[in-house]
């Protein structure tokens, strides 16, 4: 073989070996994309056909994508072994997804025998691929003490960190932080502030949160309007202790302002919301 | 199975609250609805497989008393939960039940679902039985458990094969809660649901 094609060949390879040989090679590109299109129909048999040898030839997504159809008995009967088997192929090569699966995996030890050490290990890479919803488990973990001793000052800096990338669960946790001084100093300000960014995003638990908040003017300006929109907006989407503020509320404002509440409600979008 | 059963109806008769008989034929043109409704959105190849999996979620959400069968399968564990992680259980269960049912039948590739039998069961509940057929492949028996409350039907259980699921999730908690507690089942349910699916 040719230095030059020795060369290549290596490249070829550790692009495989990076997970990112799927984008590096347009062709194996297309056949994902192919696979890809097979399973949106549903033709998952196909999808897997496709996957495979592109699985085989190093692909991490594909890796991935085969692991899940095993988990979910997609065209094939569920098989967590499999997935598993799957999901840590693309795991080793990178594969961010994988490594979050795979966690669960050992968490729950089925499929697999249970490991929280391992567990922990692959939820704190995909953490630091910045995968928010590893950044959230992990702090449930040093929250309840689960593999790890219990931390709430870590539990609320990895809560943070996919609080500030925009998961809104994971804002609405840092609110009650901030409220009650959980792993970080109190602030009712930074309280409200973390509650209202997961209500802007459409999270009906902030929602209901932050109307309490309007409504006491507790580390935000008072302000019954609000308040009223919050809690309508949260007992829309099925919050009974919303529902029954917003009822009482409604008893304490003029005409003017409950038009006033209610068009706020109407007019409102979810939209991405972070506090810095 | 009528053993098995029997814990399920004993939990979801005890409420005070009153509701109608469930009449049986009520009961299998509701199943067969469902059928109907998930097949037609299943079918539709002009949307995605993650949006037509979205609009089943919507009917399966709607046709299951998911919030009942939350605080029944945690048991005894429910009245030691403070308010707080009573109220983010419910939530992850929901989130948990519709994403698992909505992705088993998200796989539909033909299947028909025929209505065999449904009769009274304990005088309040209806018990649908049905069998989902698939050419080349053993047909399964799914047998459903629904109530009429405040004019609606909604499924309590689904036992497939003589399985219940209901029963099924509530062993599997318990296991769950007696190493771990609340803390361990909430943590492991956050991470079901956070699960990857197939990416593009």
């Amino acid at each position: 073989m040719p230095a030059d094609t020795k060369l290549t060949h290596r490249i070829l390879l550790a692009a495989a070996f990076a997970g990112g040989l799927s984008v590096a090679n347009p062709a194996l590109a297309q056949d994902f994309s192919a696979g890809w299109e097979a399973y949106q129909r549903g033709e998952f048999i196909n999808a897997l056909n496709i996957w495979t040898p592109l699985a085989e030839a190093g692909s991490s997504k594909a890796m991935f994508n085969i692991g899940a159809l095993h988990d979910e008995g997609r065209g094939v009967p569920v098989d967590r072994k499999k997935a598993i088997e799957w999901w840590g192929r693309a795991a080793e090569a990178g594969h961010a997804q994988a490594m979050h699966n795979l966690a669960l995996a050992y968490i729950e030890g089925d499929g697999v025998e249970q490991n929280y050490d391992r567990a922990y290990g692959w939820l704190e890479r995909a953490a630091y691929h910045g995968l928010v919803r590893s950044q959230y488990s992990l702090g449930k973990m040093y929250e309840y003490g689960l593999g790890v001793d219990t931390n709430e000052i870590r539990a609320a800096l990895w809560i943070e960190r996919a609080a500030i990338a925009g998961f809104d669960r994971a804002q609405y946790n840092m609110g009650k932080r901030y409220r009650d001084g959980n792993g970080v100093d109190q602030s009712l300000e930074m309280a409200a502030r973390w509650f209202l960014a997961a209500a802007r995003q459409g999270y009906s638990k902030a929602q209901n949160h932050i109307g309490t908040r309007y409504l006491r003017g507790e580390g935000i300006a008072l302000d019954k309007i609000e308040a009223l929109k919050w809690f309508t907006l949260a007992a829309e989407q099925g919050h009974s202790g919303a529902a029954k503020k917003a009822e009482k509320l409604k008893a304490e404002l003029s005409a003017e302002q409950l038009a006033e509440a209610v068009t706020r409600a109407e007019t409102f979008e979810p939209r991405r919301a972070t506090v810095y | 199975m009528p053993r098995m059963l029997t814990a399920i109806f004993a939990l979801f008769l005890m409420p005070a609250t009153v509701w109608a008989q469930t009449p049986p034929d009520e009961a299998s043109a509701f199943i067969e609805g469902l059928g109907t409704r998930a097949v037609e959105v299943l079918q539709d190849q002009t949307i995605s497989l993650e949006e037509r999996e979205a609009k089943l979620r919507g009917i399966v959400a709607d046709s299951f008393e998911v919030q009942e069968i939350g605080r029944f399968v945690l048991d005894k564990a429910w009245g030691r939960a403070n308010e707080e992680e009573r109220s983010e259980y419910l939530d992850l269960f929901a989130d948990y039940v519709l994403q698992t049912y909505t992705k088993r039948l998200g796989g539909y590739s033909g299947q028909t679902l025929n209505i065999q039998d449904s009769k009274v069961y304990r005088e309040r509940l209806a018990l649908v039985s049905t069998s989902i057929e698939q050419q080349g492949a053993e047909a399964t028996k799914v047998d459903w458990l629904v109530r009429k409350k405040d004019g609606a039907i909604k499924i309590l259980d689904v036992v497939i094969d003589g399985k219940s699921m209901t029963l099924t999730q509530k062993r599997e908690f318990a296991s769950i809660i007696a190493r771990e507690d609340i803390g361990g089942l909430l943590q492991l349910l956050r991470l079901k649901v956070s699960k990857y699916s197939a990416q593009g």
